[in-house]
C-alpha cells in the first residue's frame, strides 16, 4: 500500500506508534544507565542517577505507553463504533503536546538534574537546597502540558463515543448525553431504573462493544489521574515560581505531608490500578475474539468485571501508604489491603474469560499478536500476585521500598504485562492498517524470546535482591547485591536485543521510504 | 526462617505453577479436541466454570488475609492483636540527611517491646532496621510534621544497622548508620 493511499487516521496511528517506540528506546537507555550504576556506582553522579530515575517512568508511562494507547484508540474507537473521530484536529495536536510535554520533563532531568523522583513526596520537590528550583518549574510545566493533553484526548474519545458522526451510508445510532454515559459507567442506570424498564431497554453500556466500555470506564480513571496530578503540579509551581523569581520562599510545612501523599497517590494510582487494568482488559476482549475468530466468553460478566475494576480502583490508593504510621489503621486495612485484593478477582476473571475464549476456539493459529497476548496474561498473572503480596499490612513491613516492589511487581507488570500487550496491538494493527504481514516471523519469535527471557531474568534478580534486603532508590557503594545486579544486567541486555528485533522487523515491514514519508509528509491529506 | 523466606517459597511455587499452566495451555490449544468443542453459550448469566473459578479466587483471597493477619506473621501479634507494654521509648530526630539517636548504639534486651518515635524536621525519610546479613527487619516512613511511632520486639541479640528507606534527595544513599542498635 502506497503512502498516499493511507487515511489521515492511519498515518497518525503509525506516527503515534513510531513515537511510542522512540520513547521506549529512550526509557530502555535510561534503565540500562541505572543498571550499570548498580554495578559501577561511580559511573554517574548521584544527582545524575536520581534525575535519570525521575524521568525514566515519565518517559515510559506518559511517553511510550500513552502514545501507543492514543494511537491505537484513535484508530480503534471510530473503527469499532463505525463513526469518525469527533475532532480530527486534536489528533495531531495531541501528538505534539504529548511529545513536547514529555520532552520538557526529560529536559528538566538532563539540563537541571531535577531529581525529586516521580513520587514527588512533599516537601522534597520544593526543598530547593536539595532539588533544582528551575528544574521543578520545568518538570511541572512539562507534566502540566502532558496532563492537559491527556484531558483533551479523553474529551475527544468521549465526544467520539457520545456525539457519533456516522460514516457515509451508516445508520445513525441513538445519541445519549454525557450524564447518561457517566451514570451508566458507574452502573447507576441499573440501580435507578425500574426492573420493567431494564427489561425493555438495554443498559446503555450493554449496547457498546466491550472494548469501548473498557476504554470509557478506564478513561474516567485517566481523567481523575490527570486532574489530581495537575493540582499537585500547580501546588509545586506556587512554591517554586516566587522562589525562582527571588520573591522569597513559602514555608513548605504549611502543607500537610500526609494529606498531600493521600491525594497524590489517589490520583497516581488511577494509572497503575485503574486505567492500565481496564485498557488491558478491553484490549484482550477486542483482540482475542478477532484473532481466534470466536465470540468472547462470558461477555455479560466481563462488562460487570470492568465496572468492578472502576469502583475498586477508586479505593485502593492506601496500599502505597502502608509504611506511613500516622495513616489510620482502618485505611491501611480496608483500602490498603482488603479493597486492593479485589483487583486479583477482577484481573483473575478477566484473564479467565480471555483464556476460555482462546481455549474454546482451539486449534488456534499462533499469530504474532496472539503470542504476545498470551505473554501479557502470563505477565499480569505474575506481577499482580507480587503486588498483592506487598499490598498487605503485615508483609509490607519487610517489602516496602525494596527491589521486590519495583522488580517482581512493577517491572513485571510493565514489561511482561503491559508492553507485550502494546506489542500485540502493533502486530495486530499492521495487517489491518497496511494490509501486509510482518516481514520476518523469525524476528517476531526472537523479539518474544529475548524480551521475555530478559524481563524474567531481570525481575527475578531484582525481586530476589529485594527479599535479601536491597532497597529501591538506593545506591550501594559496597559489594552487597552485586551478584543480583550483574544477573539483572544480563536480563537488561536481553531486553535490548529483543527490542532491536522488533525495531528492525518494523522498519523492514513498513519500509524506510514509507516511514520517512509518514514522518515527513510532502503534502497534507485529510481524507 | 524469616518471613521473607516464606514469601520467596510461596512465590517460587506460584511462579512454577503459572509456567506449568501456560505450558499445558499452549500445548492444549494447538490441537483440536472435537469431543469437547462447544458452541457459543446460549444461556445468559454466569457460566458454571466461571462461577467456580470466582469462588476459588475468593476463597484463596480470604485464606491469604486470614494467614497474613494472624500471628503467623509474627509482628501481627502486637500490631493487631494485643496492646504491648513498651519497656523503653527512643525518640529519634531526622534532619539534614542525619539520624540523631538518643544513645549510640541504642541498647536494650531482646524479647522486650521497644518503641521508636521518629520526627523529621525537613523532608520525608525512611527508617529501616537491617540485620548484619543485610536482610530487612522492618521499615517505616518518617513523615515531617508527625510523630512516626513504631513498636518492635527483637527476638535475636546482636548488632543492627539503620538505613533511610525513602529517597530524601541526592545524598539519601549515604544515610546509613552501622551498628546503630545493639540487642543484648
Amino acid at each position: 500500500m502506497e503512502n498516499n493511499e493511507l487515511t489521515f487516521e492511519t498515518k497518525w496511528t503509525i506516527r503515534y506508534v513510531l513515537a511510542a517506540l522512540g520513547f521506549l528506546f529512550l526509557t530502555i537507555i535510561e534503565g540500562m544507565m541505572m543498571r550499570i550504576s548498580h554495578i559501577k556506582p561511580d559511573c554517574l553522579s548521584t544527582e545524575h542517577f536520581y534525575s535519570v530515575m525521575t524521568v525514566h517512568p515519565i518517559l515510559g508511562i506518559y511517553g511510550y505507553a500513552y502514545m501507543a494507547i492514543m494511537g491505537a484508540f484513535y484508530f480503534l474507537m471510530p473503527y469499532l463504533l463505525k463513526t469518525q473521530v469527533y475532532n480530527k484536529k486534536l489528533i495531531p495536536l495531541n501528538f505534539w503536546m504529548q511529545s513536547i510535554g514529555v520532552i520538557i520533563v526529560w529536559c528538566s532531568g538532563f539540563f537541571t538534574k531535577f531529581n525529586a523522583l516521580y513520587t514527588l513526596y512533599w516537601p522534597l520537590p520544593v526543598w530547593f537546597s536539595r532539588i533544582s528550583n528551575l528544574g521543578a518549574v520545568i518538570f511541572c510545566l512539562g507534566a502540566a502540558i502532558t496532563l492537559v493533553n491527556i484531558l483533551l484526548f479523553t474529551y475527544n474519545i468521549f465526544a467520539t463515543m457520545i456525539k457519533r458522526k456516522p460514516v457515509n451510508g451508516a445508520e445513525k445510532s441513538k445519541l445519549y448525553s454525557f450524564g447518561d454515559y457517566l451514570k451508566s459507567a458507574f452502573g447507576l442506570d441499573r440501580i435507578f431504573k425500574k426492573k420493567k424498564e431494564i427489561q425493555e431497554e438495554n443498559k446503555l453500556y450493554d449496547t457498546l462493544p466491550v472494548f469501548v466500555v473498557a476504554v470509557a470506564r478506564g478513561s474516567i480513571d485517566t481523567v481523575v489521574n490527570a486532574f489530581v496530578i495537575l493540582t499537585c503540579g500547580i501546588l509545586i509551581l506556587i512554591f517554586a515560581i516566587p522562589s525562582l523569581l527571588g520573591f522569597g520562599t513559602l514555608n513548605p510545612h504549611i502543607i500537610d505531608a500526609l494529606i498531600y501523599k493521600n491525594w497524590f497517590w489517589w490520583g497516581l494510582d488511577m494509572i497503575a490500578d485503574g486505567n492500565v487494568l481496564m485498557y488491558a482488559a478491553g484490549t484482550w476482549y477486542l483482540l482475542i475474539p478477532m484473532l481466534v475468530n470466536r465470540k468472547l466468553f462470558g461477555e455479560g460478566v466481563v462488562r460487570t468485571v470492568i465496572l468492578a475494576d472502576l469502583l475498586i480502583s477508586l479505593g485502593v490508593w492506601s496500599h502505597h501508604l502502608l509504611a506511613d504510621q500516622p495513616q489510620p489503621l482502618a485505611m491501611h486495612l480496608i483500602s490498603g489491603q482488603f479493597i486492593t485484593s479485589g483487583e486479583i478477582v477482577t484481573v483473575g476473571l478477566t484473564i479467565f474469560a480471555s483464556l476460555m475464549t482462546i481455549y474454546l476456539a482451539r486449534p488456534v493459529k499462533f499469530t504474532p499478536a496472539l503470542k504476545f497476548i498470551l505473554v501479557s496474561m502470563f505477565g499480569f498473572m505474575l506481577g499482580a500476585v507480587a503486588g498483592i503480596t506487598q499490598a498487605n499490612y503485615g508483609l509490607n513491613v519487610v517489602l516496602h521500598n525494596t527491589q521486590w516492589v519495583i522488580g517482581i511487581h512493577g517491572h513485571t507488570m510493565l514489561l511482561l504485562g503491559l508492553s507485550p500487550l502494546l506489542f500485540a496491538i502493533v502486530y495486530a494493527l499492521i495487517p489491518l492498517l497496511l494490509n501486509r504481514e510482518m516481514k520476518s516471523h523469525m524476528l517476531v519469535n526472537l523479539h518474544l524470546i529475548f524480551w521475555v527471557a530478559g524481563v524474567l531474568i531481570m525481575v527475578i534478580a531484582m525481586g530476589s535482591a529485594g527479599l535479601n534486603g536491597m532497597l529501591r532508590r538506593t545506591i550501594y557503594h559496597g559489594i552487597e547485591f552485586k551478584t543480583e545486579m550483574n544477573i539483572a544486567m544480563i536480563g537488561g541486555i536481553s531486553i535490548v536485543i529483543g527490542f532491536l528485533c522488533l525495531l528492525i522487523n518494523l522498519i523492514r515491514t513498513l519500509t524506510l521510504k514509507t516511514i520517512i514519508n509518514i514522518v515527513f509528509p510532502l503534502r497534507r491529506t485529510m481524507n | 526462617m524469616y518471613v521473607t523466606d516464606s514469601i520467596r517459597i510461596f512465590y517460587t511455587i506460584y511462579f512454577i505453577s503459572v509456567c506449568l499452566f501456560f505450558t499445558w495451555f499452549i500445548r492444549k490449544i494447538r490441537k483440536s479436541d472435537v469431543s469437547q468443542i462447544e458452541t457459543d453459550e446460549k444461556k445468559s448469566g454466569i457460566d458454571k466454570r466461571e462461577l467456580r473459578f470466582f469462588l476459588i479466587l475468593i476463597s484463596i483471597i480470604i485464606l491469604a488475609h486470614i494467614i497474613t493477619i494472624s500471628n503467623m506473621v509474627p509482628w501481627q501479634r502486637w500490631r493487631l492483636w494485643s496492646k504491648p507494654i513498651v519497656v523503653k521509648t527512643y525518640n529519634i530526630e531526622v534532619s539534614d540527611y542525619n539520624f540523631k539517636f538518643p544513645e549510640e548504639p541504642i541498647t536494650f534486651e531482646k524479647n522486650q517491646f521497644v518503641e521508636f518515635v521518629l520526627n523529621s524536621t525537613d523532608v520525608t525519610y525512611g527508617f529501616g532496621v537491617f540485620r548484619k546479613d543485610g536482610t530487612l527487619v522492618f521499615q517505616i516512613q518518617v513523615l515531617p510534621g508527625y510523630k512516626n511511632r513504631f513498636v518492635w520486639n527483637f527476638s535475636q541479640s546482636g548488632y543492627y544497622d539503620v538505613r533511610s528507606t525513602e529517597y530524601s534527595g541526592p545524598k539519601h544513599s549515604d544515610m546509613v548508620v552501622y551498628d546503630a542498635i545493639k540487642v543484648l
